[in-house]
């Protein structure tokens, strides 16, 4: 397994951890669960394992695809199912289709490297203008969707 | 920097390159411009505080002007000064760093420093309204922070702003998360990578764990204010305990945000200028993973005297944290230990965040002990700890890595001289200003008063603080002056590609790099590559 993938699993394995410990240790602590137990700790500690463990899921369907690094661990074997996340990594652009064993120059790469671009900024003061109509009233919400309309417009053309 | 990076090609073009551009360090070089313009006027506004506290009796702003300063130099210091400056180099430095031409998202990486310059600007913007700005202290502790108590609009901006720059926090992490685990250069496996990668990564994870707390306490604070909703009111049946516990799950953590990164540039500066290779460095790795693990589970350490949480268990967290934090220590000194030390002024810096970094550990672990807690709880012992941490830690180590970076930025090196004597003053003011504070926290001095009666016996200290904090602005302004003349004027020594003798990838390309960084990479054995180049030629 990839050093990515033991990364967010040991995270979530030692979040686990804690958060049993947590609740067995929180008793009497004034919290409002029966025995004193305290709940928002222990959900919020949950949290933190199950968003690691999605985290770590990702990163063990996709490292087949994404690895750069052809010296860190052997190929995957070409199995269906790693084919299949292969192919599910390149479609939503998580992953480069060519073998990185076979990357020319790093000159070559300011090809690859993306254009400048408005639409980030144009994306951000849309989302600010949108947010900002929660305090001074409606009239800013129709210029700040449409600058994030435009600004995903431009991003994906 | 901005204007320099450009060469001198006008004003105009380099507003529009940089409105455009997607380039990692150019992204880098706007945060790092910005976080030091927000640590200004977060400066600015810790002046007058401290004129303010200078003698018993003195009233140069109202009582709730003074309530609206010290949360706003708070916010800006830690949301908008600190966090980003480590962010700013961690965009230019990780992907030089790994080997790498760029992050692995450019656009979003651009996208998320517009979110964090306009989140800041929504957040000061409060000072420009009929009501102020937010006035409940950086925390936003609940019912405080309700609109039955703050119904200032300013409060409103305050909360935005942070949801703003929380959202670029967490698009960031990603994005160094993904640059980090997918574009490492052939040969880097993860136990080669640089340690102050390192410690970006892990950064970007506690960030990516605990930014959405933040965002989901504030939405809530929000529907509060805005709708009648009391998930904080407990008058109407909700919990303020729980505003506590969901800000300080994200709280403690990012006291770790704001120091492990700046960790990772003492674990860079001392051993280039102690010419030798790092001490333990899959000790450090070690440490730095059981930081940001221990992080997770101290958070109630700032709520010991609520009631509502056990005391033990977060004792025994809070000083366990101490141990991974001690092998840092260690590694760092046993890499000096026989060196042949350079005195140039990232290494003045990071010695200065050595001994200043220690006494702020001290005092945490003291305040660790719920006994003394309960004594020292919301004193000026807490904000003398406090400021040893970030001030004395995380921002003397931030500049070390900008007196050692910059030259890779820009070609050329800031003067020494300055900078040497930009850590006279510093360290001096610093120490000046909040050494006092310990014993005024002990004497009982509270936090957050605008003044206090003059036989209190505080009087001497606080105006010692004071005269302290003018020495450290000055010291900072030296490094703005360092900045003008060395860099803007163009007047530092030319750097060439490797001025230091370093040991990273980021000193085998030019200085600046080009925009894919690198021509060519050379073999990359051990995480201090050229380290390795340079034995191989020398032997």
């Amino acid at each position: 397994m990839a050093e990515e993938a033991r990364f967010f699993i040991r995270t979530a394995l030692y979040s686990l951890g804690l958060a049993v410990i947590y609740w067995f240790a929180s008793a009497n602590s004034g919290g409002s669960a029966a025995g004193g137990y305290d709940p928002i700790g222990t959900v919020l500690l949950v949290g933190t394992v199950l968003a690691c463990g999605a985290f770590g899921a990702v990163v063990v369907g996709l490292a087949p695809a994404v690895r750069a690094n052809p010296d860190e661990a052997a190929p995957v074997a070409a199995r269906p199912v790693s084919r299949a996340w292969q192919r599910l990594a390149q479609l939503i652009g998580f992953a480069d289709a060519s073998d990185p064993h076979q990357l020319g120059p790093l000159e070559d790469w300011p090809d690859a490297l993306p254009a400048r671009s408005p639409w980030p900024v144009v994306g951000a003061l849309g989302a600010s203008l949108a947010l900002l109509s929660l305090v001074f009233g409606p009239w800013l919400l129709p210029p700040g969707v449409t600058l994030v309309a435009l600004a995903v417009w431009g991003w994906i053309r | 920097m901005t204007a320099v990076a450009q060469g001198r090609g006008g004003f105009g073009t380099a507003l529009v390159e940089s409105l455009t551009s997607a380039d990692h360090k150019r992204i880098g070089i706007l945060y790092l411009v910005t976080a030091v313009v927000f640590l200004i006027v977060g400066g600015v506004l810790a002046m007058v505080i401290r004129s303010e506290l200078a003698f018993p009796g003195l009233q140069l702003v109202d009582q709730d002007t003074f309530n609206q300063l010290f949360t706003m130099h708070g916010t800006g210091m830690i949301f908008f000064s600190i966090v980003p400056l480590a962010i700013g180099l961690a965009n230019y430095l990780v992907p030089l760093q790994i080997g790498a031409p760029d992050v692995a998202f450019p656009r979003l990486n651009a996208l998320t420093y517009w979110l964090y310059l306009f989140g800041g600007v929504i957040a000061f913007s409060g000072f420009l309204t009929n009501g102020g700005a937010a006035a409940f202290g950086w925390t936003g502790y609940a019912p405080l922070s309700e609109a039955t108590y703050s119904p200032a609009i300013g409060a409103n901006l305050w909360i935005l702003g942070l949801l703003l720059s929380g959202t670029s926090g967490i698009l960031g992490g990603v994005n160094l998360i993904a640059t980090i685990f997918t574009l490492r250069a052939p040969g880097m496996v993860m136990f080669r990578v640089p340690i102050f990668t390192w410690n970006i990564l892990v950064t970007s994870l506690l960030i990516l764990l605990t930014f959405p707390v933040l965002a989901a306490a504030l939405a809530m604070l929000l529907l509060d204010r805005l709708t009648g909703a009391t998930f904080f009111a407990p008058a109407s049946g909700g919990s303020a305990i729980l505003w506590q516990h969901l800000f300080w799950f994200f709280g403690h953590p990012e006291v770790y945000i704001m120091a492990l990164p700046f960790f990772g540039i003492i674990s860079e500066v001392v051993p280039v200028f102690s010419r030798k290779p790092l001490f333990g460095y899959k000790a450090l790795v070690a440490a730095t993973i059981l930081i940001g693990a221990y992080s997770f589970s101290v958070w109630a350490h700032h709520m010991f005297t609520t009631g509502a949480v056990s005391n033990m268990f977060f004792a025994v967290t809070s000083f366990a944290i101490a141990i991974p934090t001690g092998v840092k220590f260690f590694t760092w000194i046993a890499t000096m230990w026989r060196g042949q030390l350079r005195f140039a002024t990232p290494m003045l810096f990071a010695l200065g965040f050595l001994f200043q970094f220690l006494i702020g550990g001290i005092t945490g672990v003291f305040l660790a002990s719920p006994p003394i807690d309960y004594q020292a709880q919301d004193t000026y012992y807490v904000v003398a700890h406090m400021h040893y941490v970030l001030f004395g830690g995380s921002l003397f180590a931030a500049f070390a890595g900008l007196y050692y970076w910059i030259p890779k930025m820009t070609g050329r090196l800031l003067s020494e001289g300055i900078g040497k004597l930009q850590f006279a003053l510093m360290v001096i003011g610093f120490n000046v200003t909040f050494f006092p504070m310990h014993q005024l926290g002990l004497s009982g001095m509270p936090r957050r008063i605008a003044d206090y009666p003059a036989d209190t016996g505080w009087g001497l200290l606080n105006l010692v603080s004071t005269a302290g904090s003018f020495v450290l602005a000055i010291g900072i302004g030296l490094f703005v002056w360092n900045y003008f003349v060395s860099i803007w004027l163009g007047r530092g020594a030319p750097a060439g590609d490797d001025p230091w003798v370093g040991n990273t990838l980021e000193w085998a390309t030019s200085s600046p790099p080009p925009r894919h960084n690198f021509s060519a990479l050379p073999p990359i054995r051990s995480e201090r590559p050229l380290f390795d180049a340079r034995t191989r030629t020398d032997g």
